[in-house]
């Protein structure tokens, strides 16, 4: 695609994107919910809800086998969309659905596939086009390193827009741990609001002119607009000419985890949201003559608003990771016999040093360590917004007054950069150059391994030498450090982990 | 309660859209339910337990990214080790379970020449479509595809490995869906018993067949399940045209979906070649000796047959210790539906296993005799044993005494004879596996069945009505019957069969 025709679809995004917005005033979620209590994370109270959960999931489990097709339109029946979007139920309520629809596994009677179902089962381990595959029957098959919704392992690897056939022809995508998506797509829309005011003034000016778009401490390059109101986006870096800042997917493709959830309920397990089938076009959803089965398996609006949309719920109110330097400071017996006992160590000078060397050798450029959001309210699939820093699990956001808003470790730019010939995928996704890639976040990255977009790196080292391009000069000065210092960098990324937690599989 | 439900249902699709808040009785079947929970000292006990592990494995992973290799250092216990150290069964499973979730390096051996690169400037190349016998490598870790339902759990859909393809198209290969690891201590045990059950059988035969001077057809039986017959010569040869269900060696090889592997020693070698390109000591000698053909291992001298740079890279030590990690995992349980309705269908379902004839072929249970498994299972090895006793050490549940007292045989519920089908032509896999034909599979163990979907070989059944209609062959009148009962006759052995679970255990990821 040309640099001019480029252009000319940034704006007709932007009007688009302006008179589509706006639907009625946000409706409110009802006054009388029950106060948030979230338990200590490692106590008594959270694992007595661990162990309830592993209960209710297995008498689900037998309910369904009793009645394939019984949950899901349970859901349809518990999670009105009307109900959800008037808020007439609670946010907790709604995301303790949520997280069940997200870790239910579909069946054909739930509408997992699409027509192309043979006697030899409904998958396609390679993707086919845009279509997808599908691979898997739910999302947590894909997203479990490190815990409940957290990455996939490089066998999980997705093989995007491939020829249904051979993993070479498609893209290799390792699946991301899915951390505190909410707070993510928060910061996001505030940086596209900034972006956006700014041009809107630069245009609304009425002169030639240029302005450097930064917000959160992140540059995106420079607009320049005419007198007579054209935009030149030529000088933009590392964000599309519609200036929204999108977080989700390797290649920073999607605005919103709800859309990247559309997307991969139907490429990865055929299972078409209503969201979906209103927007999409027969090149992901099937050429079927039925526009409430495109895909054409006889299920007909497999997945609604409501359970869809509590899904999204469950997904913005999940925890963010922490960073903490280990302190080794309990005298600890030998795991068994013959095993030396763990020393009392404290990593905690490698942690300074490391984090030293973080800014040093250039990895926070991009890295961003810190954004401070300003807004907790987050609207998510036309539902009333949602306070995170009130709702959503511990760690969660916390006020900073020095800041003047909430403080997100976050450890990304959320902006795309050439990652060079090294990392270059094969197909181009969205318009974005082939090996540009959005900064991942590195939050709870001691727990995600194996990393890079198609998982090749066993281990921090190998992701540090997979930098190429942009990330080529950071990648070389890690190299020319002594071994003890190459050290004290991967202690200090180590330390960023998720948050501890109970679970009962 | 599913008639209930029902008219719930139809009372809320008449609702829909007017605005009325769902049934609250719908609500209820999603509450948590707080009543069949651990008592709190057990709950703290095992909080701290998990606690403390995670701690200890911060601790270890903060060490190795000081200094690389602690990690494998900590999950490597060597012949030397064996040797020369005191170590515990507890040794075996700490450093096991170490091993287990390790991804392992190229510097540690992972891959081969085409694949791996042993500096960390040049990218380990994946290869998701298995080249021939050769293998992936498309892992890191064994937990990149066990680790379903809990740790040591099957794989998912996606985790499919695509065995004996070219190396290119996922059309090509031989699809294995990953099954879980509980219980495989037992498993081999009993497939050990039984083959020498039917030795025995067979010599018994030679021995009158040589002492009468005529044929002496010998039928074989082990545990209760039939393997045919062979007719023993006088002139001591033997006839195993009858045999039924197992190698004419008369060895029960329990595992892989097609059984043809003995032993978990060897399970363990062979996956950690074809899925992670990693050797064992015991090739590479082979190599050397001309004992073992180097054709699927590479193309390089002995000490680095794989041609990855790295000579040692799984020692006999290493496989000891998975061996003695995997013999300690606990045994799937059978939790019954807590819902009233459901109980019934769970009993009703038990019936229904047995008189529509699943129970033929998945044998409910089978009796082991000894449960002392030695974690060195080397033929001919110097070393003495390492004995773990499946029943009592490592992680519970275990598999349950018949009798009590000291003298007593175990009730092994894995729900498999561990013997060969035919399962018709809709179920081969592409072509035959060694001497295995292409439509014979060994009877899936179904116990912890309900962490597992999708199921068969390949994976390509979403549910388990999808799994039980796909059964072909010697199972067709089995499927058919099941076909043949009423709705609520399905629903009862589906109920069943989703009861068959894992004990939940309490982790902090």
């Amino acid at each position: 695609m040309s640099g001019t025709t480029l252009r000319m679809l940034a704006l007709a995004v932007m009007v688009a994107g302006c008179g589509g917005a706006a639907d009625e005033p946000p409706a409110t979620w009802r006054a009388d919910c029950p106060p948030v209590t979230s338990a200590a994370p490692l106590g008594i109270d959270a694992a007595r809800a661990a162990y309830a959960d592993a209960e209710r999931r297995h008498e689900i489990r037998l309910r369904e086998a009793a009645e394939p097709g019984t949950f899901l339109r349970e859901m349809h029946a518990l999670l009105p969309w009307d109900e959800l979007a008037a808020g007439r139920m609670c946010p907790q309520e709604v995301a303790d659905l949520g997280g069940l629809v997200f870790e239910h596994e579909y069946g054909y009677a739930d509408g997992l596939g699409g027509g192309t179902a043979t006697s030899n089962g409904p998958f396609r381990r390679v993707h086919e086009g845009r279509f997808g595959g599908p691979e898997t029957i739910s999302c947590a098959s894909c997203h479990w390193v490190g815990g409940p919704v957290g990455a996939g392992a490089e066998t999980d690897n997705a093989f995007l827009m491939g020829d249904g056939e051979r993993p070479d022809s498609g893209d290799a995508r390792n699946p991301p741990a899915l951390v505190a998506p909410g707070v993510v797509e928060a910061l996001a829309r505030e940086m596209t609001r900034d972006l956006q005011r700014q041009r809107d003034d630069l245009v609304r000016a009425g002169t030639d002119g240029e302005v450097r778009l930064v917000t959160k401490g992140v540059d995106f390059g420079v607009l320049r607009v005419t007198a007579k109101g054209e935009v030149d986006v030529a000088g933009l870096d590392g964000v599309d000419p519609d200036l929204v800042v999108k977080p989700f997917g390797w290649k920073g493709t999607l605005p919103t985890f709800v859309d990247f959830s559309n997307e991969a309920l139907q490429v990865h397990l055929g299972v078409q949201s209503a969201d979906l089938l209103a927007r999409a076009d027969a090149g992901i959803l099937g050429a079927g003559d039925d526009h409430a089965d495109p895909d054409g398996d006889g299920v007909r609006r497999e997945l609604d608003r409501g359970p869809f949309a509590a899904m999204a719920v469950h997904l913005a109110l999940l925890e963010m990771p922490i960073v903490e330097p280990m302190i080794q400071d309990r005298p600890l017996q030998p795991a068994a016999s013959a095993l030396l006992a763990p020393t009392t160590t404290s990593f905690a000078e490698d942690f300074q040093r490391g984090r030293a060397q973080f800014h040093a050798l250039g990895c926070a450029t991009c890295h961003h360590p810190m954004m401070v959001l300003e807004s907790p309210m987050l609207a998510v699939e036309g539902l009333p917004p949602i306070d995170l820093s009130r709702e959503m699990h511990q760690p969660g956001l916390r006020w900073d007054a020095a800041l003047g808003g909430y403080p997100v470790w976050l450890f990304s730019d959320l902006k795309r950069h050439d990652m060079g010939a090294q990392n270059a995928a094969r197909h181009v996704q969205e318009g974005v150059p082939l090996a540009d890639y959005l900064t991942p976040r590195l939050w709870g990255v001691a727990d995600s391994a194996p990393y890079l977009h198609d998982g090749r790196a066993p281990s921090l080292d190998y992701a540090i030498a997979g930098h190429d391009g942009e990330g080529s000069a950071a990648r070389a000065a890690y190299a020319a450090l002594s071994m003890h210092e190459q050290g004290a960098l991967r202690v200090y990324l180590t330390s960023m982990r998720r948050a501890p937690r109970v679970v009962v599989p | 309660m599913l008639a209930a439900l029902a008219a719930v249902l139809a009372v809320l699709r008449a609702q829909a859209g007017d605005g009325t808040p769902p049934d609250p009785r719908l609500r209820d079947q999603f509450a948590v339910d707080a009543s069949t929970l651990p008592d709190d000292a057990l709950l703290l006990k095992q909080l701290a337990a998990a606690v403390e592990l995670r701690h200890r494995e911060n601790f270890d992973r903060m060490l190795d990214a000081k200094e690389p290799g602690e990690l494998i250092e900590h999950a490597t216990l060597t012949e030397v080790d064996f040797d020369h150290r005191t170590l515990g069964i507890d040794t075996l499973f700490i450093v096991g379970d170490e091993l287990f979730g390790y991804l392992f390096r190229p510097e540690n051996g992972w891959g081969s020449k085409d694949s791996a690169r042993t500096s960390p400037d040049q990218s380990p190349q994946l290869r998701r479509v298995h080249q021939g016998v050769s293998g992936g490598p498309e892992a890191f870790a064994c937990f990149s595809c066990h680790a379903k339902g809990g740790p040591d759990g099957a794989g998912t859909q996606s985790q499919i490995a695509l065995m004996r393809g070219d190396g290119a198209r996922t059309t090509s290969a031989d699809r294995r869906n990953a099954p879980h690891l509980l219980g495989l201590g037992p498993v081999a045990l009993l497939a050990n018993e039984m083959s020498t059950a039917l030795r025995a059988q067979v010599d018994d035969a030679r021995r009158r067949a040589q002492a009468d001077g005529r044929p002496v057809e010998q039928a074989l039986t082990a545990k209760g399940v039939s393997f045919g017959h062979v007719v023993a010569k006088s002139d001591g040869t033997l006839d195993v045209g009858g045999v039924d269900g197992v190698d004419a060696d008369l060895t029960v090889r329990p595992f892989g979906w097609k059984g043809h592997q003995a032993t978990l020693r060897g399970m363990t070698e062979e996956s950690l070649h074809i899925h992670q390109g990693l050797l064992s000591k015991r090739v590479q000698l082979g190599v050397r000796d001309g004992t073992v053909d180097a054709g699927p291992y590479g193309t390089g001298r002995w000490d680095d047959v794989d041609r990855d740079g790295v000579s040692l890279e799984i020692d006999d030590g290493m496989l000891t210790t998975v061996v003695g990690y995997l013999a300690q995992l606990e045994a799937p349980v059978i939790r019954p539906p807590r819902d009233p309705g459901l109980l019934d269908a769970f009993a009703a379902g038990r019936a229904q296993f047995d008189a529509i004839g699943c129970a033929g072929c998945h044998v409910p249970t089978l009796e082991l005799d000894d449960p002392r498994l030695d974690a060195q299972q080397r033929a001919g090895a110097e070393l003495p044993p390492f004995v773990i006793d499946v029943a009592k050490d490592g992680d519970g549940p275990k598999i349950e005494p018949k009798y009590a007292g000291a003298r007593t045989s175990y009730l092994v519920r894995l729900f498999s004879d561990l013997k060969r089908h035919d399962m018709g032509p809709a179920l081969a896999s592409p072509s035959p596996q060694g001497t295995i034909p292409a439509n014979v599979f060994l009877t899936r163990p179904l116990w912890g069945l309900a962490e597992t979907a999708p199921y068969l070989h390949d994976g390509r059944a979403p549910t388990i009505h999808d799994a039980i209609v796909l059964h072909g062959g010697e199972a067709t009148p089995a499927r058919e019957a099941y076909l043949a009962l009423d709705e609520p006759g399905r629903a009862s052995v589906r109920v069943f069969l989703a009861s068959l679970s894992r004990q939940p255990k309490l982790f902090v990821p």
